[in-house]
C-alpha cells in the first residue's frame, strides 16, 4: 500500500532537493548499518601501542574520550603505570596516526543559493605521544577543505605521579573545546555546540570591532599550567588572544602587551564520560590593525576593549537497563564586552554588550548496534538588552561505528538567527576514518 | 506563499518521519538479542566457567545437538588447553621489531582453573549447552584484561570460540556485557589463534551459532581424540605431568572406545617401561 501511494504521488510532486539529500543519506546510512559487520571504533596510534580496542579510551565513539581516555590525555598520553618511566620511541606506529573526514552536505540558508556539495573538512596527520619520563609532544598537521596545510602542536611536561601531578604545556593548543570534560570534549556528532563555536556577542550598530570573534573552539598560542588531583583538574592558560582577524593562530602573533587568560576547573564524575567544567576567560579585542613592513608588525591598533566569558558545562550519563545509556549535557556562558566605541551609537544603550548563551543536549547510546542518537538545542542572545538578538540552533543526528577504523554520522541543523534575519537548514552525512 | 511554506514544512516533516522510521528500525533490529540461559559450574569474583544455552539466533534446543556430555579428565583438558596457541599480531610501522613468538594462550593458573572446571562441566553439559568461560586480570589501575569465549563438541571435534583475548576494558558496563555474554566480542583483537596439529581455524562466521556476534571471531576446531591419542603415543612431553596421569588418560580413552585394546596395551607397556 505504501509503495502504491508513493508511486501515485511522485509524478505530481517530486521530492525536493533537501529531502532528497536526507533520504539518500539515510538510505546510505541504513545500507551501511544493515550490510556491515557492526564493529567498534577506530585504531589510532595508541590503540596499537597498548594492544587495546578504542573502547578503552573512547565513549560512545571515536574521538570523544571516556574518563580513562581523559586521564590519559591529561597525563601527557601516559597510562597510570607509565608515570616516570622511560618510553620506547623506536616504533613509529605507536605515534603516527591519520584521520580523514568526507561529507555530503545540503545547505539551504535564506539569502544564499540552495546547494548540495561534497566537502572535505579534515585530512589530519598526528605524531604524538609520551617521549620521555616527563615529556610528551603533540603534532597535528591538517588540511581543511583546501590544499593549504596547517600545523599546531605543543610540548608537555608532567611532574608527579598518577594520583597527583603538575602539567605544563607550551605551544599552540586548544583551549577548552576539543580538550575538556563535561561536554567540552570532541562532539559525538559532527558539529560543536553553537555556544562553543560561534561568537557570543554582536551588534548591528558598528560594522567593525563591535562583534567579538572569540569562541572556545579556537587554538591559541600560549602556555598552560594545570594541577591534576584524582578526577579534578585546575588549569590556568595565558595566551596571545585573538588577532584582528579573529584568529588565535595567525602568523602575525600578538599585537599588544596584554595577554588573555583562562582559569578553569574540571572534574570527571564517573568512569564513562560524565563531568563538569567551570571557567572564566578574560581577553582583549582589537579593531582595525594597520600592519606594515615585511614582518607585518602593526603600526596602529583600532578600537581596543576588554571582554570576558564565564560559565559552566556539564554532562551526566545514566544507564538504561541493559539497553544502553542516556546522557544529558548542557552549558551556559555569560559574555561581557566592554566596548567604549559603542557609546552614543543609535540603538545601543551603553558601552557594554552583554550576551547569554546556553545549550542542552541529550544522547542515547544503544549497546547492541552501537548507535548513538543526539538532539541539541542551542540558544544565543548576542546582545541581551536589545530585542530580536537571538540565534537558535536545533540539531539532531545519529552516529555509528562501522567496521574497524570507521564511523559514519548523519546530522541535521536548523538555524534561526533573529539578529541577522537568517534561517537555514544544514544536513550532513559524514564518514570518518581513523588509522 | 502560505502554500509554499506549508509544502516546505511537509517535506521536512516527511524527511524527519522517514529518518525516525529508518533509524528506529535499525535500533530495534540491533536490540534483538539471543536468549541466554546460564548455569554456573564455578564462579569467582574475577572468573567463571558456566553452561550457556543460546536461543533466538538460528538455533534452538531441538535442532541443535552437541555431542554432550563428554568425559575428559583434567589432565586431558590441561593438555588440550596447552595446545591452544596465540601470537601477537605484527605491528604497523615497526621496522626491525620482531613479531613475538607464538605462545600458549593460557598461563598455568588459567589452565589449571579451566581444566578443572571444563572437565566437570563437560560431564554435565546438555546437548544445547556451550561451556563458556570468563577470565580477568588487572592490567593497571582502572583497566582489566579479559579473556572470554566458549567450548562445545560437535561429533569428534572440540570447538573453541575466543571472543575476547587480553581485551583491555576500562568501563564497567563493557565488563558487565562480557560477563553476561562471554561470546560477545568487545572490540578488536590484537592476537591471532595459531592452529597446531589436529587443529583447524575457521574465520567464517557461524550463522547457526554466532549470528548475533558483532564481530567475526576465530573458531578453533580441534580433533581432540586424535590430539590426545597422538600425545599419549609420542615420546615427547605430553599429556599430564606424571606416568600415572597418562595411564589414567589411556584407560579413559580405551573405555570410551577411542583406542583399541591392542593400542591400549602397547602404549601402556611403553609408559610402564619408563618407570
Amino acid at each position: 500500500m505504501g509503495q502504491i501511494a508513493l508511486q501515485t504521488e511522485l509524478p505530481r510532486r517530486s521530492l525536493p532537493c533537501g529531502a532528497t539529500v536526507i533520504v539518500l543519506a539515510l538510505a546510505v546510512l541504513g545500507a551501511i548499518v544493515l550490510a556491515a559487520p557492526q564493529e567498534s571504533d577506530a585504531i589510532p596510534a595508541w590503540a596499537r601501542k597498548y594492544d587495546a580496542d578504542c573502547a578503552m579510551c573512547h565513549y560512545p565513539v571515536v574521538p570523544r574520550l571516556n574518563s580513562f581516555g581523559q586521564q590519559f590525555r591529561r597525563a601527557g598520553y601516559r597510562t597510570p603505570s607509565e608515570f616516570n618511566k622511560d618510553q620506547d620511541l623506536t616504533n613509529v606506529g605507536n605515534f603516527l596516526a591519520a584521520r580523514i573526514r568526507a561529507q555530503l552536505a545540503y545547505d539551504n540558508t535564506k539569502g544564499t543559493v540552495e546547494r548540495s556539495e561534497f566537502r572535505f573538512p579534515d585530512l589530519s596527520l598526528f605524531y604524538s605521544g609520551a617521549l620521555t619520563r616527563n615529556f610528551s609532544a603533540w603534532i597535528h598537521a591538517f588540511s581543511n577543505n583546501s590544499t593549504s596545510v596547517d600545523f599546531h602542536g605543543h610540548v608537555q611536561g608532567i611532574y608527579g605521579d598518577s594520583d597527583g601531578f603538575i602539567s605544563v604545556r607550551v605551544g599552540q593548543m586548544h583551549m577548552l573545546q576539543q580538550e575538556g570534560v563535561g561536554g567540552f570534549d570532541r562532539p559525538t556528532g559532527i558539529s560543536v555546540p553553537a555556544i562553543h563555536a560561534l561568537t557570543l556577542t554582536g551588534t548591528s550598530v558598528l560594522a567593525n570591532g563591535a562583534a567579538q570573534a572569540f569562541h572556545f573552539d579556537l587554538r591559541q598560542k600560549g602556555v598552560e599550567v594545570a594541577y591534576v588531583r584524582g578526577a579534578g583538574r585546575l588549569l590556568f592558560q595565558i595566551t596571545n588572544g585573538l588577532n584582528q582577524a579573529g584568529s588565535g593562530t595567525a602568523n602575525l602573533g600578538d599585537i599588544d602587551p596584554q595577554k588573555d587568560y583562562l582559569v578553569a576547573y574540571e572534574r570527571i564524575l564517573d568512569e564513562i564520560a560524565s563531568g563538569f567544567t567551570l571557567f572564566y576567560y578574560h581577553g582583549t579585542n582589537h579593531g582595525l590593525v594597520t600592519p606594515v613592513g615585511t614582518t607585518g608588525a602593526p603600526t596602529s591598533i583600532g578600537n581596543r576593549f576588554d571582554f570576558s566569558r564565564y560559565g559552566f558545562n556539564l554532562s551526566k550519563i545514566f544507564p538504561v537497563g541493559g539497553l544502553g545509556f542516556f546522557e544529558i549535557q548542557g552549558g551556559y556562558i555569560r559574555s561581557h564586552d566592554n566596548n567604549s566605541s559603542l557609546v552614543g551609537s543609535p540603538g545601543q544603550l551603553s558601552r557594554d554588550v552583554e550576551g547569554n548563551a546556553f545549550y542542552v543536549e541529550s544522547q542515547q547510546y544503544v549497546t547492541g548496534p552501537e548507535l548513538t542518537f543526539f538532539e541539541r538545542y542551542s540558544w544565543i542572545d548576542l546582545n541581551a538588552p536589545r530585542p530580536n538578538s537571538t540565534r537558535k540552533d536545533y540539531t539532531i543526528g545519529v552516529v555509528m561505528p562501522i567496521q574497524t577504523r570507521l564511523r559514519t554520522t548523519a546530522e541535521y541543523t536548523y538555524t534561526d538567527n533573529r539578529l541577522s534575519g537568517i534561517t537555514g537548514h544544514l544536513a550532513l552525512l559524514e564518514i570518518q576514518a581513523n588509522w | 506563499m502560505s502554500r509554499s511554506y506549508t509544502s516546505c514544512e511537509a517535506r521536512w516533516l516527511g524527511a524527519v518521519s522517514l529518518a525516525t522510521v529508518v533509524l528506529g528500525t535499525i535500533a530495534l533490529s540491533g536490540c534483538s538479542r539471543p536468549y541466554l540461559f546460564m548455569r554456573t559450574i564455578n564462579e569467582e569474583e574475577s572468573r567463571y566457567v558456566r553452561f550457556q544455552a543460546r536461543y533466538g539466533e538460528g538455533q534452538d534446543g531441538v535442532a541443535l545437538k552437541f555431542a554432550h556430555p563428554v568425559t575428559l579428565g583434567e589432565p586431558e583438558w590441561a593438555h588440550l588447553l596447552d595446545n591452544i596457541v596465540i601470537q601477537e599480531q605484527k605491528k604497523l610501522l615497526a621496522p626491525g621489531a620482531a613479531q613475538p613468538a607464538p605462545r600458549s594462550a593460557f598461563d598455568e593458573d588459567e589452565k589449571r582453573y579451566l581444566a578443572k572446571h571444563l572437565a566437570e562441566g563437560f560431564q554435565k553439559a546438555r546437548p544445547d549447552e556451550w561451556v563458556v568461560f570468563y577470565l580477568s586480570h588487572p592490567r593497571e589501575p582502572g583497566v582489566v584484561e579479559i579473556d572470554s569465549g566458549g567450548f562445545f563438541i560437535e561429533g569428534e571435534r572440540l570447538r573453541l570460540i575466543v571472543a575476547n583475548y587480553r581485551q583491555p576494558v576500562s568501563m564497567a558496563f563493557i565488563r558487565e556485557q562480557i560477563w553476561n555474554d562471554p561470546l560477545r566480542p568487545a572490540g578488536d583483537s590484537f592476537y591471532d589463534v595459531i592452529p597446531q596439529s589436529y587443529q583447524a581455524l575457521q574465520t567464517v562466521r557461524r550463522k547457526d551459532l554466532t549470528q548475533s556476534l558483532l564481530k567475526q571471531v576465530p573458531e578453533l576446531s580441534i580433533d581432540y581424540s586424535a590430539q590426545l591419542n597422538d600425545d599419549v603415543s609420542s615420546d615427547g612431553e605430553a599429556v599430564g605431568s606424571s606416568i600415572e596421569d597418562r595411564l589414567r588418560i589411556l584407560k579413559r580413552l580405551r573405555d570410551r572406545g577411542l583406542i583399541s585394546e591392542e593400542q591400549f596395551r602397547m602404549r601402556q607397556e611403553r609408559l610402564l617401561e619408563r618407570l
